[in-house]
């Protein structure tokens, strides 16, 4: 009997089972909410990361391309000017097709004389004005370039900045971790041609820092407090999202282009046209082409001047196009700087030495 | 007496069935819940990065090169030229359809609520002019934000799927190299040398006459950031 009742007062006893199933249920339910949380966050800390390492680069990215900028229009007025300088000697020798008139006569190569010196004139101004130009976005090396990586950094991070359309993700704390001029040999680098040309006074082997392109990695870190922070007394800690990310300059377009032979889509014509150096009126003076052709500066070589051959260029007003380089056309040869994400190169990092987190 | 207890204590098991089992289905429907929240969650964040760090890199060719030095110069002026990428619905959706995301598509479970999907991509040029900067830095801001909704199963009783997550979003500011279109705009007077250059004279006088030389003491001072 006293068994009987032992056995028939357990009936029903699932209250064990269940406050022991829900418990763990609920305990289940925050493991997992703090999981997504802390996912949602470490996929934020790498977009932060990666932001901040591609866009520090505008420090050397920018510099260059200022520079190749000024460079072309340094390019361009030399390449006039020589033209000029041709056209000069030609008048003063009364040869091209001028005739021995006075300056009123504008088919005079005294007339012509006067026109070219000053467009000499103006465009040696031109070409000084670009060479300082040149000296004047060239100055930052990279130690400099490094120091305002630094100062922009926090900029994009004080208060008020970040998270806005100026600033960086406010989640977090960015340092500039690593900096090193890229040493590689997947992606091309900047410091020498196919004819081992190194520029800067560096070697293929030992390019110099300034003119070598960078890798820059950055750290994001941010001490987030899990979404159930208590359960039971049990204080969950605090995790660290933290992203990493590196990257480096990298020429993302690369060209060769005859100025006065393609066609520029916008406006149909040449990129660089012809100019008539010798009148007043922007066009021939002489409307013997044959003649012109003396004078004329044509970017693309000049196709009536019988001295050139293999003349004119043949443009299918795209990107491509067919071309006998036999004379003295412009070709620009040159490339424009971007960043790109890299792998991450500064191994194991030191939280509170290397970077703080939030 | 003792009968009489044994009949009290049937139906014992029944009682606590039916106080705890509505909440344990809610903690495995909260479970469920919070999963589908939290991949819906990381889906945001891998949305905005598609549109401000990966599609943006795909046009070089109009952001640099001398095309764009070169519609930036006399009365030209080139628009952005940098592409800005809405987040795309696909990166919720895991929708192979459009190619952005290969992959087997979700299933409805993890997929949000039709429709309910948005996103913005504003870009613009982010300029810091700092003392601190021995030169002015400009960027390119692409400022993404994706967000979506992820309503609860209708199988559950209404006061339940009544809950709804209105705020399943993301947002990134991602900069980068300024294109050349910027650089031209925003530095007049890099602009104004370059643009005299190419153009060169278009009228006897348009240009300086007189003939400057180098200076002795070359200037070093930073371009003038002013877009």
């Amino acid at each position: 009997m006293f068994v009987v009742l032992t056995v028939n007062a357990q009936r029903g006893q699932t209250f064990p089972v269940w406050a022991m199933g829900s418990l763990s249920c609920m305990v289940l339910l925050a493991m997992v909410l703090n999981y997504g949380n802390m996912l949602t966050w470490q996929f934020r800390a790498q977009n932060a990361a990666d932001s901040a390492a591609r866009g520090l680069l505008a420090a050397q990215t920018t510099q260059w391309n200022q520079t190749l900028t000024a460079l072309h229009a340094a390019a361009i007025d030399e390449y006039r000017i020589r033209n000029i300088l041709r056209d000069l000697d030609e008048v003063v020798n009364g040869e091209g097709g001028c005739n021995g008139g006075d300056y009123h006569d504008i088919h005079s190569c005294d007339a012509m004389y006067l026109n070219l010196r000053g467009q000499y004139m103006d465009a040696v101004q031109r070409y000084t004005a670009d060479a300082l130009l040149i000296h004047r976005v060239a100055t930052p090396n990279q130690a400099t370039q490094i120091a305002n990586m630094n100062a922009a950094l926090t900029q994009m991070q004080k208060t008020g900045v970040c998270g806005t359309a100026n600033g960086l993700d406010c989640g977090f704390t960015y340092a500039l971790v690593g900096t090193q001029a890229r040493d590689d040999n997947y992606l091309e680098d900047v410091y020498s041609d196919c004819c081992t040309f190194v520029v800067g006074g560096g070697t293929s082997s030992n390019p110099k820092p300034d003119l070598t392109p960078m890798e820059v990695e950055v750290v994001a870190c941010a001490n987030v407090s899990t979404l159930i922070p208590a359960f039971f007394n049990t204080q969950a800690p605090t995790f660290s999202a933290i992203g990493r990310a590196a990257a480096t300059s990298i020429m993302a377009n690369q060209e060769f282009m005859y100025l006065g032979s393609i066609v520029n889509p916008t406006t149909g014509n040449v990129f660089q046209q012809a100019e008539f150096p010798e009148g007043t009126s922007g066009s021939a003076v002489l409307a013997n082409s044959e003649n012109d052709g003396y004078y004329r500066i044509d970017y693309g070589g000049n196709p009536d001047n019988t001295w050139n051959h293999g003349n004119p260029a043949i443009s299918n007003g795209k990107a491509a196009f067919t071309y006998s380089p036999a004379n003295a056309g412009l070709l620009a040869a040159t490339g424009w700087w971007s960043a790109m994400p890299v792998p991450t190169f500064k191994g194991t990092l030191t939280p509170g030495t290397q970077f703080q987190c939030k | 007496m003792q009968i009489g207890n044994l009949h009290a204590q049937r139906g014992q098991a029944l009682t606590e069935t039916a106080f705890f089992l509505p909440l344990f289905l809610l903690l495995l429907f909260g479970m469920m819940w919070v999963i589908q929240v939290s991949v819906l969650n990381e889906r945001a964040q891998v949305a905005v990065r598609y549109s401000g760090l990966v599609s943006n890199e795909s046009d070089p060719y109009d952001g640099f090169s001398l095309y764009a030095i070169y519609n930036n110069v006399g009365n030209l002026k080139q628009s952005a030229s940098t592409t800005c990428a809405t987040p795309p619905p696909d990166a919720f959706t895991n929708d192979p359809t459009h190619g952005a995301f290969p992959g087997p598509t979700s299933q409805p479970f993890w997929k949000p609520d039709t429709g309910t999907t948005t996103g913005t991509c504003n870009q613009g040029r982010v300029q810091i002019t700092d003392p601190s900067l021995t030169v002015p830095m400009l960027l390119i801001g692409t400022d993404s934000t994706a967000s979506t909704q992820k309503t609860t199963t209708t199988n559950l009783p209404s006061a339940i799927s009544g809950l709804q997550v209105n705020t399943l979003s993301a947002s990134q500011n991602f900069v980068n190299t300024p294109d050349i279109a910027s650089i031209m705009q925003c530095f007049p007077q890099l602009s104004s040398a370059v643009s005299n250059s190419l153009v060169g004279e278009t009228a006897p006088g348009n240009n300086p006459a007189a003939t400057a030389m180098l200076p002795a003491i070359n200037p070093t001072t930073s371009l003038t950031l002013d877009c």
